[in-house]
């Protein structure tokens, strides 16, 4: 599903600043994947996905998603195929257009939009029909501005508009880092629910130690712009948050370091 | 005094188009576009020239046409270019001054005499009868204002609309920011070239410099509009642009025929008006915060 070839991303080359912040990275998921992501801050996790993504272009390698060669494509041409979010609950909502002017804006990434259609009845009725699928009772606020709602709602229906259109890959940064514990675990719930049932092949980064075992299908730890450790089936199932700060250890010599880092629930 | 007051919603009525551009520069995609005055300009001589030739009415999409390419000028400076966004609206403006010229035949102004208007046309069929004149001034404004409305609530629309609140989250829809903005801005230059071509005609002669300064009164005409309704939905902004308009040129009336300050003085009056509007809210702040300095001074020296 999605190819990461040997990308490198330095940032500021040939000045004071110059940051490698990903080295010759590989990886490759397959279709219906959910794999977290940990790492030190500063190790490339956001870097990553904003190669992926498509916020910058990378100085060497390719990235294939779904077949087809992205390395060199805008980031607005990509977001058909890539749903994301970030930490910051603002950052995935327009605050002064309504919730149903939000979600129309994310069902744009359907190819069959044509750009003067208006707000049918139907796309109404479809909306309120999926908001009502985060149990906020944000269907009965269809008309209300978006910068009306709560941090925890906020995500939420940014994690709807996200897969409004069934994403081929879905990228979340710490999705539930900026939200109170209860709007964390339900947003991480809603996320578990969406995945699951659209089949989304995911990314998802992560500053707790247990969700990153216990969600998703595969762990993935990073450390200085590449991957120190992939862990999958059987190998992850048995392991626990402290084998998991070892190897880590073990692998670059150093402590995990991540000032929102979560040991446990 | 009838005379006066139909004068004033006449030119309320025209120059609301230019307030409704704005709000789509201004307060929607949130640019601060300086090319309006030689768009006004621009739109006037075309619409005086092609009269002066005989087609006043092709005159009026012909200025549109020359406004949104103007417009396009402006929006592919600063958005592949990446010259800033106030700057390539004056870079567009000081160009369009040659350009104005040229479309008055060289001549930095001109005048229509003994030919046909779209206003003595209408005037020549009797429909409106004493106020024809108005009453395509008002058509006009309210036919742009409503497709204004209607357009905004397209998904096109809608993304441009993002694009002025959160142009990650445009992206993120998989439109171009860099297309919505160019979109917005050609059709809000359409606009005030509309507004120059119906005052053009309507005045029946255009200046070079008869453009200085509209963008500051368009921007008090919205301001006062929003002043009196609010400033929430598109609706309330478009109604906002042609009430507020309407206000100003009665404002406009009263200063002109009672001369409490001499006319030549609004200009100034007017800059002053719009600074302290849109300074408003630091002002608050400003004084919140000495109120505050003030109280917690009295506890102290107690
Ligand atoms: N746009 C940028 N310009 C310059 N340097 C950058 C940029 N983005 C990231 N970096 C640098 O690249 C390195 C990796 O940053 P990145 O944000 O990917 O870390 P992270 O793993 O997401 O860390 P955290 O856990 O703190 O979010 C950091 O040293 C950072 O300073
Ligand atoms: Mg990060």
């Amino acid at each position: 599903m999605l190819d990461v070839k040997s990308i490198s991303k330095t940032f500021h080359p040939g000045t004071a600043n110059e940051k490698k912040a990903l080295s010759g990275l590989s990886l490759h998921l397959e279709a219906g994947d959910f794999v977290t992501i940990i790492g030190s801050n500063g190790a490339g996790k956001s870097t990553l996905l904003n190669a992926v993504a498509g916020v910058f272009y990378v100085d060497a390698g390719s990235i294939v998603l779904g077949g087809r060669d992205i390395t060199f494509q805008p980031e607005h041409r990509r977001s058909r195929g890539i749903g994301r979010l970030f930490q910051d609950p603002l950052r995935g909502t327009a605050p002064s257009m309504t919730i149903e002017e939000n979600l129309a804006l994310a069902y744009l990434r359907s190819a069959k939009g044509n750009p003067f259609s208006r707000l049918s009845k139907k796309d109404r009725a479809f909306f309120r029909e999926r908001l009502a699928l985060l149990g906020m009772g944000l269907e009965d606020r269809m008309g209300q501005p978006v910068g009306l709602l709560s941090g925890g709602q906020r995500q939420a229906l940014t994690l709807l508009m996200a897969t409004l259109v069934p994403p081929q890959l879905l990228l979340l940064d710490e999705h539930t880092a900026a939200l109170d514990p209860a709007a964390a675990d339900k947003v991480l719930e809603l996320t578990q629910r969406i995945v699951a049932d659209g089949h989304i092949t995911c990314l998802m980064v992560t500053h707790n130690m247990s969700q990153a075992l216990t969600v998703g299908s595969r762990t993935l730890m990073m450390a200085d712009g590449g991957i120190v450790l992939d862990l999958s089936g059987p190998e992850r199932a048995a392991m626990t948050v402290d084998d998991l700060l070892r190897k880590f250890r073990e692998g670059t010599g150093r402590e995990l370091d991540n000032d929102r880092m979560l040991l446990s629930d | 005094m009838l005379l006066i007051t139909q004068t004033a919603l006449e030119l309320g009525f025209l120059y609301a188009l230019v307030a409704m551009a704005l709000f789509l520069s201004y307060r929607i995609l949130d640019i601060a576009d300086l090319t309006t005055d030689g768009c006004f300009v621009l739109g006037a001589a075309v619409s005086v020239t092609l009269a002066g030739a005989g087609y006043p009415i092709l005159a009026i999409p012909a200025a549109m046409g020359a406004g949104a390419c103007a417009g396009f000028v402006t929006a592919f400076l600063q958005t592949r270019l990446g010259v800033p966004s106030i700057l390539a609206g004056i870079v567009t403006n000081t160009g369009l001054y040659t350009v104005n010229l040229m479309a008055m035949g060289w001549r930095s102004n001109a005048s229509l005499l003994r030919v046909d208007t779209i206003f003595t046309l209408l005037r020549d069929t009797g429909v409106g009868g004493g106020y024809s004149d108005l009453l395509l001034a008002a058509v006009v404004t309210l036919a742009a204002g409503g497709l204004l409305v209607l357009f905004l609530g397209t998904r096109l629309g809608l993304s441009i609309r993002a694009t002025g609140d959160n142009r990650d989250m445009v992206r993120a829809s998989s439109v171009n920011p860099t297309f919505t903005v160019t979109v917005g801005l050609c059709i809000s230059n359409a606009l005030t070239a509309l507004a120059g071509a119906m005052v053009g005609q309507y005045q029946k002669t255009v200046d070079i410099n008869s453009g200085t300064g509209i963008v500051v009164i368009g921007l008090a005409c919205l301001i006062i509009g929003e002043t009196v309704l609010g400033r929430r939905t598109v609706v309330k902004g478009v109604v906002a642009a042609v009430l507020g308009s309407i206000l100003y040129r009665f404002l406009y009336a009263v200063v002109f025929y009672t001369k409490v300050v001499p006319v030549d003085c609004l200009k100034l009056l007017t800059a002053a008006i719009v600074g302290l509007a849109i300074a408003a809210p630091s002002i608050r702040r400003w004084a919140a915060f000495q109120k505050r300095k003030l109280a917690a001074g009295r506890k102290g020296g107690t």
